[in-house]
C-alpha cells in the first residue's frame, strides 16, 4: 500500500473529475438537439426474438415478464414499449407480469401508453396481472393455473373469463415468454418455467448482465436476447419505429467515443511522461 | 451458555443435510417439505422487516433528539415516509368510500412517478459519469496486461455503438468492429468469467461445509 | 522473361483454366440403384448412390423422374435437389441395422434418398404401386449471379390522423350512445343470465356460477366506465348551454360537420396523388450450372422402380414389458418393446392400457399414440443410461392418472358439500344469485329512458341531463354494490374449494398412480394395427408406478459432491495434526491490518459496506467473519468502525458481531449500536445514502464486501473520491471489474470466502482452503485431460463420448 494521496494530488483529481463530467453531460446531451442519425443493423439474437413474435397468428397469448424497477429504466423502459408496441401491431393478447414489487408503476405505464396508441382495453387486448410475490413459487402455480395464480388483474377484474385470456389456462398454453431482468429472474425462468413447461423463451436484460445469458443461447435454452439499450434500439428499429432507445444510442455512441478518446489521450501523456528523462513513470 | 450455541448449530447442520438429500431424492415427501419450509421462511421474512423498521426509526429519532450533524437529513427520512404511508392510505380509504373512476388522480402514484422513478433513475445515471472518471483514471499501459486490458476495453467500447459501423463501412466491412467486440465477449471473457464463477462456486461450496459443520460460526454474531 | 519460364507459365495457366472449367465427376453407375425395404411405406421408392469426388459446399445431386409415358416421350421432371453433403444412408433411421455396425459404417459412404412420385404426378397417388417410374441422377455446381429485381415498399410510419375537434352536443350524443348501446348488452345478458338459471339449475354448481358473475361483473364495469365519461360530457353541456344557449350548440355541430367532411375531401385527394414509387435492388442469386449426369455406356444412367408395400411385421414379444419408471416421483409407468422392420414415416405404436383389479382386467383404451420413427429408448438416458442396446427398444412414459383421471365433479361435490359446513346458515349460492341478479334489472331500464332520452338530441339541448342520470344512479348503485359483494364471496369461496380440490386431486392421482395396469402395444398402419403376440394372443405386460428414492440419473453428481466433501474433511483433519500449512498471501487481506492503521493515523473512521446480500448470501456471511476482525482491531486501535447494511437481519447480526469484538477487545464502552445502522433496504436509496455519509465523514478506509450489483461503482468511485483506501471483496463476478478500477485492494471470486482462514489462521479453516485447492486441482485436470481426449477420439474417428457421459448433468 503506498502513501496515501497528497491534498495537491486529490485536489488535481477532483478539477479533473470535473472536467470529464462536463465532457460526459454535453456527449449525452448533444443528440437532444439534432439528430446524429447513426445507421445500424439488429443483432441476430434480437432478430430471432423478433421473428418469433411475428410468427404469432393475432389473437394468440404472449407472456411478458418486466422484472425490473425505475433504476433499470432506461435500457429496459424502450425494450418494453417496443415489445408491447410489436403485439399490438399484429393483434396479439400480451399478458404482462412482473417479479418486482417496485416494477408495477413502470409497467403499468408502458402498457397503458402502448395501449392508447391503439385503442386496446384491459381484459379485451391484454392483461395487466401486475405483482404477486412467490418468484419461483409463482412461476410453478402459473404452470398449474393462471387464472388460480392471479385472480385478479392490476385493475380488479376477475381473469376467469376474460376475453384476453381466452383458451390460456396455464403456462403450458403460452408458446413465447419474454422476460426483462435487471437481476437473474432470466435464469429463474429458465430453470422453473422453460425448462418445465415448454414455451419458447425470450430474455432482455440490461448490457451488465448480457454476457451472463450467452451460455443459454448456445444451448438453445433461449431463443435471443435484447441486451441494453442496443437491444432496444435495434427492436426498435425491427418494429420500424424510432424512440428513446434510438435516440438513446446516439448518446451512447458519442459518449463511448469520449471516454476512449479521453483513455488514450491519458495513456498518450502517460507514454510521454514516462519517456523524459527526469521522470520514473 | 451451551444452549445459544449448540442449537443453532444443530438446526443448521439439519437443514443443510435436508437440503443436500433434497436435491437427490425424488419421493414426494421431500417435495411437501421442502415446499412447507419456503412456506414458513418467507413467514419469518416477513417479520425481519419490522426488526429493520425499529431500528431505523430508532436511529433517526436519536439522531432528531440530540440534534446531531445531518439530524436535518433525518427528519427528511420521516417526511418521506409519512407522506407515502398517508398517500396511501388515503387512496385504500377513498376506493373503500367511493367508486373511483379511471384516470383520476392519485397521490401514490404521482409520488412513484414523480419522485421515486426520477431518484432512482438519477442514481443509476450517475453510473456514466462514474464509468468515464474510473476509465480515466485507471486504464493505463503500465505493463503487458494493462496494456491488454485497454486495447480490449476500447475494442468492446467502440465494437458496441453504431459509430463503429459507420466507421467499418468506410473500412470496407460495417461488422469490422461489432466482430471484434462480440469475440472478445464471447470468448476470452466467457472463458475468464467461466474460471472466476468455478472458483467462487467450488469456494462457496467449502464455506458452506465450514458452515454446516461449525467450524465457520460467525453468523451467529457471537464472535469467536 | 526468357522462353522457358514464359511457356511454364502459360501452360501453368492453361492447366488452371482448364481446371476451372473441368466438369464435375459423377458417382459411380454401379453405386447409383434403386431398392425394396421391409420398412417401405406403398408411396416412396428408395434410391442409393455412391460419392462424388467433387462433392462440396455449393454442389448439389439432381435427381429427375419420369413416368412411363414421360420416359418413352424422353421427357424428365425434377423431383429433387439435395446438397452433396448431406442425404447419407447412415443418417436415415428406419434404415438403420442395430445389429450390424459394419452395414451402418458402410452406409456413411452412400447417399440416400425416399422420393414420392405422387409430388410429381399427384394424379398416381392411388396407383403409385402398380407404376413403374424411371429415375437419373446428376451432380451439378452453382454460380452466383446478379439480377435485378423491384425492391419491396418500405411501409410507411403510421401517421395519426388529424380529426377536427368534436363539438360538446354532438360529443354528449355519441357517449349517450354508446352508453345505451351497453346498457342494452347488459340488459341482454342479464336477461340471458336469468333464463340460464332457470333451465339449469339442478345441475348448475357454485363454479358454473361463477363464470356468470363475473361475466355481468365485466359488462357492468364496462357500462360505469361509459357511465362516467357520459356523467363528464353532460356536466359539460350543460355548463355551455347556460352559458351560450342551444341555437350556439346547435351551429357548432354544423360547423363541425362541414370540417370533417372537408378534411375527408382533403385525405381523399392526397391519397390519390400519393403513389409510391417502385425502385430495383440487385440481389445476388444461385444459378445451376452445367449437369453430370451418372452414365453407363456413354448415356446418363436410368433406373426402374416401382414402390413396394411389403405386408406390416408385429413387433416381437420378447423384449416387451412395463415397468416402473426410475427416479421419478411414482407417478409414470415406463413401456418398452422392440422394434418392428415395419417402422417408416406412415406407421405409428399403439400403447393401451387397462385397470387391473383383483386379477380381472377393464377395458383397454388408448394410452398413447407415436410415431414409429421416434420414441426410443436411448432418447431418455436421464432415466434408462447410454447403454447401445437401448437403440433398439422403443420405450414411452404413461402417467395412469391422466388416462384414468379421477372424478373431477364427484370430488369437487365432495369439497363443496365440506365447505358448505363451514359456510353461515344462510349461505346458498344457487337462490341468492337470481336474488342479486334481478333487483338490477329495474334501475338498468331507468338509465336506459335516460339515456334515449339525450341520443335523440332535443331532449340533451333542454339541459339537466346530467342530474337525471344522477337520479338514475341513486337506484342502481346500491344494487351494483350488493350485487358486488355477492360476487366477492362467491370468488373466495370458489377460490378456497379450488385450493381444497386441487389438494384432493393430486391425492386422488397419487393413488391411481399406484395400482396395477396391464399394457397391449400394436403397431398401426392405415387402417391395419398388429399387436404384439404371445402364442398367437395378444401378449399383456403388467406395471405399477411406485415412487423412488433416488434420483439416480444424479449419481455423478453425488458422487463427486460426496468426494468433494471428504477430501475437504480430511484435510481439515490433517490440519489439526499440522497446523503450519502455507497459504499465499493474498494482498487485499495483507493490507487490512495496515489500513485499519491508516486510519488511527489519520483519526477517520472505518467504513465497512456489507452490499445488497441477506444472511442467506455466503459472500455475507464471509463479510461478516471479516467485520469480526475488522471490528476488533479498531476496537483495540480505538477506532470508530461504522458498518452500512440494507438488510435487517444482517444488521442484527452485525450489531452482534461487532458488540462482541469490543468486548473481546477490552472495549464495550466504546460500541455505539448506532454505528451499525440499517441505511436502507431499497439498492439505490442505499448507494446514495452510504455516499452521502462517505463525503461528509471522510472515512480513510472503506471495507466494500458482500454482494453487490449496479451500485457497486458509485460506491467505490464516490469511495475513491475521497481519498480513502478502499479494500473490496465480492463473489458478484459482474461487479469485480468496477472494484478492480476503483478500488485498492480486490479480492477476486473466492478469495473472500478464504478471507476468514486468512485471516484467523485456524488450521480448521486452513485445512478446507487445502482441500478446497485440491478439488480446483482436480476440476482443472478432468478439464484438460478431457478436452484433449475427445479431440484425440475426434481426431481418430474414435467414440469416446463415454468421457462426456459421464458428466453429463441431467
Amino acid at each position: 500500500m503506498g502513501a496515501p494521496p497528497t491534498q495537491a494530488a486529490l485536489r488535481r483529481l477532483a478539477v479533473t473529475r470535473r472536467i470529464i463530467y462536463l465532457l460526459v453531460a454535453v456527449a449525452v446531451a448533444v443528440p437532444s438537439f439534432c439528430d446524429l442519425g447513426c445507421e445500424f443493423k439488429p443483432s441476430p439474437w434480437v432478430e430471432k426474438i423478433f421473428k418469433k413474435v411475428e410468427s404469432l397468428k393475432p389473437g394468440s397469448p404472449i407472456l411478458l415478464s418486466f422484472d425490473f424497477d425505475p433504476a433499470a429504466m432506461e435500457e429496459l423502459y424502450p425494450m418494453g414499449l417496443a415489445l408491447l408496441r410489436h403485439c399490438f401491431q399484429n393483434d396479439l393478447h400480451p399478458i404482462l407480469m412482473t417479479h418486482w414489487p417496485g416494477g408495477v408503476g413502470i409497467s403499468k405505464q408502458i402498457i397503458e401508453k402502448a395501449a392508447k396508441e391503439r385503442d386496446k382495453l384491459p381484459g379485451r387486448d391484454y392483461v395487466f396481472l401486475a405483482f404477486k410475490p412467490g418468484y419461483s413459487n409463482l412461476v410453478l402455480n402459473m404452470g398449474e393455473s393462471l387464472q388460480g395464480a392471479f385472480s385478479r388483474d392490476f385493475y380488479n377484474q376477475p381473469t376467469a373469463g376474460m376475453p384476453a385470456l381466452e383458451g390460456v389456462r396455464s403456462l403450458k398454453d403460452i408458446s413465447l415468454v419474454v422476460g426483462l431482468a435487471a437481476g437473474a429472474t432470466t435464469e429463474m425462468w429458465i430453470a422453473y418455467g422453460r425448462d418445465r413447461f415448454g414455451f419458447d423463451l425470450g430474455a432482455g436484460c440490461t448490457a451488465v448482465i448480457t454476457p451472463d445469458l450467452y451460455p443459454f443461447l448456445n444451448s438453445g435454452q433461449l431463443i435471443g436476447v435484447l441486451g441494453g439499450l442496443r437491444g432496444a434500439a435495434d427492436y426498435e428499429k425491427l418494429v420500424k419505429r424510432a424512440d428513446r432507445a434510438t435516440k438513446g444510442m446516439q448518446a451512447q455512441s458519442l459518449t463511448h467515443v469520449l471516454i476512449i478518446l479521453l483513455i488514450l489521450g491519458a495513456n498518450a501523456h502517460y507514454l510521454w511522461r514516462r519517456t523524459r528523462p527526469n521522470e520514473k513513470g | 451458555m451451551w444452549y445459544k450455541l449448540t442449537i443453532p448449530l444443530v438446526m443448521c447442520f439439519a437443514m443443510g443435510l435436508v437440503a443436500f438429500v433434497h436435491e437427490f431424492v425424488p419421493h414426494p415427501w421431500a417435495a411437501a417439505f421442502r415446499e412447507e419450509m419456503t412456506t414458513w421462511f418467507r413467514i419469518m421474512g416477513g417479520f425481519a422487516m419490522f426488526i429493520g423498521l425499529y431500528a431505523l426509526l430508532h436511529l433517526h429519532v436519536t439522531r432528531i433528539r440530540r440534534q446531531q450533524a445531518g439530524w436535518a437529513y433525518s427528519a427528511f427520512v420521516f417526511l418521506g415516509a409519512v407522506l407515502t404511508i398517508g398517500a396511501g392510505v388515503f387512496e385504500e380509504i377513498r376506493a373503500a368510500v367511493r367508486d373511483v373512476p379511471e384516470g383520476a388522480f392519485s397521490p401514490f402514484d404521482w409520488l412513484y412517478d414523480y419522485v421515486q422513478v426520477p431518484c432512482q433513475a438519477t442514481i443509476f445515471s450517475i453510473l456514466a459519469f462514474f464509468m468515464a472518471s474510473a476509465a480515466f483514471r485507471t486504464f493505463r499501459a503500465r505493463n503487458v496486461g494493462a496494456a491488454l486490458l485497454l486495447v480490449s476495453a476500447v475494442v468492446v467500447m467502440f465494437g458496441r455503438v453504431p459509430i463503429s459501423e459507420e466507421v467499418g463501412r468506410m473500412l470496407g466491412a460495417w461488422d469490422t468492429f461489432p466482430r471484434a467486440a462480440d469475440w472478445l465477449m464471447e470468448y476470452p471473457n466467457m472463458a475468464v468469467k467461466r474460471a472466476i464463477f468455478l472458483g467462487i462456486s467450488l469456494g462457496a461450496i467449502s464455506q458452506s461445509l465450514r458452515v454446516l459443520f461449525g467450524i465457520e460460526r460467525s453468523y451467529l454474531g457471537g464472535g469467536s | 522473361m526468357s522462353r522457358p519460364v514464359a511457356a511454364t507459365c502459360i501452360a501453368l495457366a492453361c492447366g488452371l483454366l482448364a481446371a476451372a472449367e473441368r466438369p464435375l465427376a459423377p458417382p459411380d453407375a454401379a453405386s447409383f440403384r434403386a431398392f425394396a425395404h421391409p420398412s417401405d411405406d406403398g408411396q416412396t421408392i428408395n434410391l442409393e448412390w455412391g460419392r462424388s469426388p467433387d462433392e462440396a459446399t455449393g454442389t448439389y445431386y439432381v435427381v429427375e423422374i419420369a413416368s412411363e409415358e414421360d420416359f418413352k416421350a424422353g421427357r424428365f421432371r425434377r423431383v429433387a435437389r439435395v446438397a452433396s453433403l448431406a442425404k447419407l444412408k447412415s443418417d436415415e433411421k428406419r434404415l438403420r441395422d442395430y445389429d450390424d455396425e459394419a452395414a451402418n459404417r458402410a452406409n456413411k459412404r452412400l447417399h440416400y434418398l425416399a422420393v414420392e412420385p405422387a409430388s410429381v404426378y399427384p394424379a398416381d397417388a392411388k396407383t403409385v404401386r402398380d407404376r413403374d417410374y424411371y429415375f437419373r441422377l446428376a451432380i451439378v455446381g452453382t454460380r452466383l449471379a446478379t439480377e435485378k429485381r423491384p425492391k419491396p415498399p418500405e411501409p410507411r410510419p403510421e401517421e395519426p390522423e388529424k380529426k377536427p375537434r368534436m363539438p360538446l352536443l354532438a360529443a354528449a350524443t355519441e357517449k349517450s350512445k354508446d352508453f345505451l348501446e351497453q346498457l342494452q348488452a347488459l340488459q341482454k345478458a342479464l336477461g340471458k343470465a336469468g333464463e340460464t338459471i332457470e333451465e339449469k339449475r339442478p345441475t348448475l354448481t357454485t363454479a358454473s356460477y361463477l363464470p356468470l358473475v363475473s361475466d355481468i361483473e365485466a359488462k357492468i364495469a364496462k357500462v360505469m366506465v361509459l357511465h362516467d365519461e357520459c356523467l363528464d360530457e353532460l356536466r359539460a353541456l350543460d355548463r355551455e348551454l347556460v352559458r351560450r344557449g342551444p341555437e350556439a350548440l346547435k351551429q357548432d355541430v354544423a360547423d363541425w360537420k362541414k370540417e370533417v367532411a372537408a378534411a375527408e375531401k382533403e385525405a381523399e385527394e392526397k391519397r390519390k396523388n400519393d403513389r409510391p414509387r417502385v425502385e430495383e435492388e440487385v440481389v445476388e442469386v444461385e444459378k445451376d450450372g452445367e449437369p453430370a449426369f451418372v452414365s453407363e455406356g456413354g448415356a446418363p444412367k436410368v433406373v426402374k422402380a416401382r414402390a413396394s408395400l411389403p405386408p406390416l411385421v408385429r413387433p416381437e414379444a420378447d423384449g416387451f414389458r412395463a415397468f416402473d419408471l426410475p427416479s421419478d416421483d411414482g407417478a409414470a409407468i415406463a413401456v418398452e418393446w422392440r422394434r418392428s422392420p415395419s417402422e417408416n414415416g406412415r406407421t405409428t405404436y399403439i400403447v393401451e392400457i387397462a385397470q387391473v383389479e383383483n386379477g380381472v382386467y377393464g377395458a383397454f383404451k388408448k394410452a398413447a399414440e407415436v410415431p414409429s420413427l421416434g420414441a426410443e429408448k436411448s432418447e431418455q438416458p436421464k432415466f434408462f443410461g447410454f447403454a447401445s442396446a437401448n437403440k433398439k427398444l422403443h420405450c414411452v412414459t404413461i402417467q395412469p392418472a391422466a388416462v384414468f383421471p379421477p372424478d373431477e365433479l364427484a370430488l369437487r361435490q365432495k369439497v363443496v358439500e365440506e365447505q358448505m359446513a363451514w359456510m353461515p346458515k344462510d349461505w346458498a349460492p344457487d337462490t341468492d344469485f337470481p336474488q342479486h341478479l334481478y333487483p338490477l334489472m329495474k334501475p338498468l331500464a331507468a338509465y336506459i329512458e335516460v339515456a334515449k332520452g339525450i341520443c335523440g338530441g332535443v331532449e340533451a339541448l333542454e339541459g339537466r341531463q346530467a342530474p337525471r342520470l344522477r337520479e338514475a344512479d341513486k337506484g342502481f348503485l346500491p344494487e351494483l354494490a350488493r350485487y358486488r359483494a355477492y360476487g366477492e364471496r362467491l370468488r373466495r369461496f370458489e377460490a378456497h374449494v379450488e385450493r381444497r380440490l386441487a389438494e384432493a386431486l393430486k391425492d386422488a392421482r397419487r393413488k391411481a398412480s399406484r395400482k396395477l395396469y396391464a399394457f397391449q402395444v400394436g403397431i398401426r398402419r392405415g387402417d391395419e394395427t398388429l399387436y404384439i403376440q404371445q402364442d398367437g394372443k395378444p401378449k399383456e405386460a403388467m406395471g405399477a408406478a411406485r415412487p423412488n428414492g433416488v434420483k439416480w440419473f444424479k449419481l455423478n453428481n453425488i458422487i463427486l459432491s460426496l468426494s468433494f466433501c471428504a477430501v475437504v474433511y480430511a484435510f481439515i483433519g490433517l490440519a489439526r495434526r499440522n497446523p503450519n500449512l502455507f497459504i499465499r498471501k493474498i494482498a487485499g487481506l495483507e493490507a487490512v491490518e495496515e489500513a485499519i492503521g491508516r486510519a488511527t493515523e489519520m483519526g477517520r473512521p472505518v467504513f465497512f459496506v456489507h452490499g445488497l446480500g441477506g444472511m442467506g448470501d455466503l459472500s455475507t456471511i464471509a463479510a461478516v467473519s471479516i467485520l469480526a476482525r475488522v471490528a476488533r482491531r479498531s476496537a483495540e486501535y480505538d477506532t470508530r468502525v461504522r458498518v452500512m447494511n440494507n438488510d435487517p437481519i444482517v444488521q442484527a447480526v452485525s450489531q452482534e458481531v461487532v458488540k462482541q469484538s469490543h468486548t473481546e477487545a477490552g472495549r464495550p464502552d466504546a460500541y455505539n449500536a448506532d454505528d451499525v445502522p440499517l441505511v436502507a433496504p431499497d439498492q439505490f436509496s442505499y448507494a446514495a445514502a452510504v455516499n452521502g455519509l462517505m463525503v461528509r465523514e471522510q472515512p480513510a478506509t472503506i471495507f466494500l464486501m458482500g454482494s453487490f450489483a449496479a451500485e457497486s461503482l458509485l460506491l467505490a468511485e464516490t469511495g475513491a473520491s475521497t481519498g480513502a483506501i478502499q479494500i473490496a471483496g465480492t463473489d458478484s463476478y459482474t461487479q469485480i471489474p468496477f472494484f478492480i478500477t476503483a478500488c485498492d485492494y480486490t479480492l477476486i471470486g473466492e478469495e473472500i470466502f478464504a478471507a476468514s482462514a486468512y485471516l484467523s489462521r485456524e488450521p480448521r479453516m486452513l485445512g478446507s482452503l487445502r482441500g478446497q485447492d485440491v478439488g480446483k486441482a482436480v476440476v482443472m485436470l478432468v478439464l484438460v485431460a478431457g478436452t484433449l481426449a475427445l479431440t484425440l477420439a475426434s481426431a481418430l474417428g474414435h467414440d469416446w463420448s463415454i468421457i462426456q457421459k459421464l458428466f453429463e448433468a441431467f
